[in-house]
């Protein structure tokens, strides 16, 4: 489950002016690459685990 | 700036040593290679010692020549197979790294960006005082601005948006740079260049320049001399058959934008259009 702000706060500090546009892209930047590699690695995690279980039903 | 949100410190994935953005580290990951490259290569030379000790060191240069082949032998394959597996590790880290920062930039643009801009344009329509509309009006083109210059790929991109009012576009709102714009894009008869620009926000086109010095341009997309750019997107922002101005982000290098910086300039120009234009 996921539950969370559609816009979360330090966007809308961004959008407010309270906050730098260089200190909030540097931080959405972070997050974005962190948050994307845990997905992409768990894609990848999951499609290898499928292809070793569909090695194991074909034989 | 204030206090609001936790922003300073390093990301989960900070403090990896050898994977760039990435988490397990393709150092370890080679090691690994290598550990079980040598564990090969030693039962190799424990089969060599187990022969030596049963049946004695080569005596004859023949022996020896022998034992020099069948090492050579060993050798190759384990070197050729050693450089394809970590040509292949290496081509999987780039695919995977790519992968990551196409993802990455998704949710920059949409998360981070489109959304708490698409927001304030909400706001701007829903506000009744007409000195608020105005001053959201001032947040949302210094918000298309930073945004521009920051999602566009080029290295010290800057954005400019040259708001239209009487048939004349000045900067109104511009991120990246020390001084304030002074360009003033005019329909005068020595005003090429303000004429061009001009027909570019009548006409709702968009035009991306990869190097001003390396390709030919139309007349009026020039330049002006000392210019220090050298890639540019310019964008028409309007909102209907209402013309508001023009959003430029150009870069010091050249071939800085791609298609994809265009689709965000695109974007970025019809958010602020949306939150320009005037109810009728």
């Amino acid at each position: 489950m996921m539950r969370g702000q559609v816009v979360p706060e330090e966007a809308r500090a961004w959008t407010a002016g309270l906050l730098l546009a260089t200190d909030y892209f540097a931080h959405a930047r972070r997050e974005a690459v962190a948050k994307a590699s845990a997905a992409i690695r768990g894609r990848l995690h999951r499609a290898a685990g499928v292809s070793s279980e569909d090695r194991g039903t074909s034989r | 700036m204030t206090s609001t949100p936790p922003l300073a410190g390093p990301g989960p994935d900070a403090g990896t040593a050898g994977g760039g953005v990435l988490g397990e580290p393709l150092a370890r990951r080679r090691s690994r290679l290598r550990t079980w490259l040598l564990l090969e290569a030693g039962a190799v030379a424990l089969g060599y010692a187990v022969a030596v000790l049963r049946d004695g060191a080569p005596a004859t240069g023949g022996a020896w020549a022998l034992v020099a082949a069948g090492a050579v032998a060993v050798a190759v394959p384990l070197w050729v197979k050693s450089r394809r597996e970590l040509r292949q590790e290496t081509d999987t880290r780039s695919a995977e790294t790519l992968a990551i920062e196409i993802d990455a930039r998704l949710r920059l643009i949409v998360g981070d960006v489109v959304t708490p801009i698409a927001e304030v344009v909400g706001r701007v329509h829903q506000t009744s005082g007409k000195a608020e509309r105005e001053s959201l009006r001032g947040q949302l083109k210094q918000l298309v601005v930073e945004a521009a210059a920051n999602l566009c790929d080029g290295e010290r991109a800057r954005a400019v948006f040259f708001q239209l009012e009487r048939s004349e576009m000045r900067a109104a709102a511009w991120f990246g740079r020390g001084e304030p714009p002074t360009t003033v894009f005019t329909d005068g008869p020595g005003d090429r260049r303000g004429q061009e620009a001009l027909l570019l926000v009548r006409f709702h086109d968009y035009l991306l320049v990869d190097d001003v010095r390396g390709e030919e341009l139309p007349r009026g997309a020039e330049p002006r001399p000392g210019a220090s750019y050298r890639s540019f997107i310019s964008v028409a922002v309007f909102c209907g058959e209402q013309n508001l101005g023009m959003l430029s982000v150009d870069a010091p290098e050249p071939h800085a934008f791609d298609d994809t910086d265009l689709n965000v300039m695109r974007a970025m120009a019809q958010l602020l259009g949306a939150g320009l234009v005037d109810h009728r």
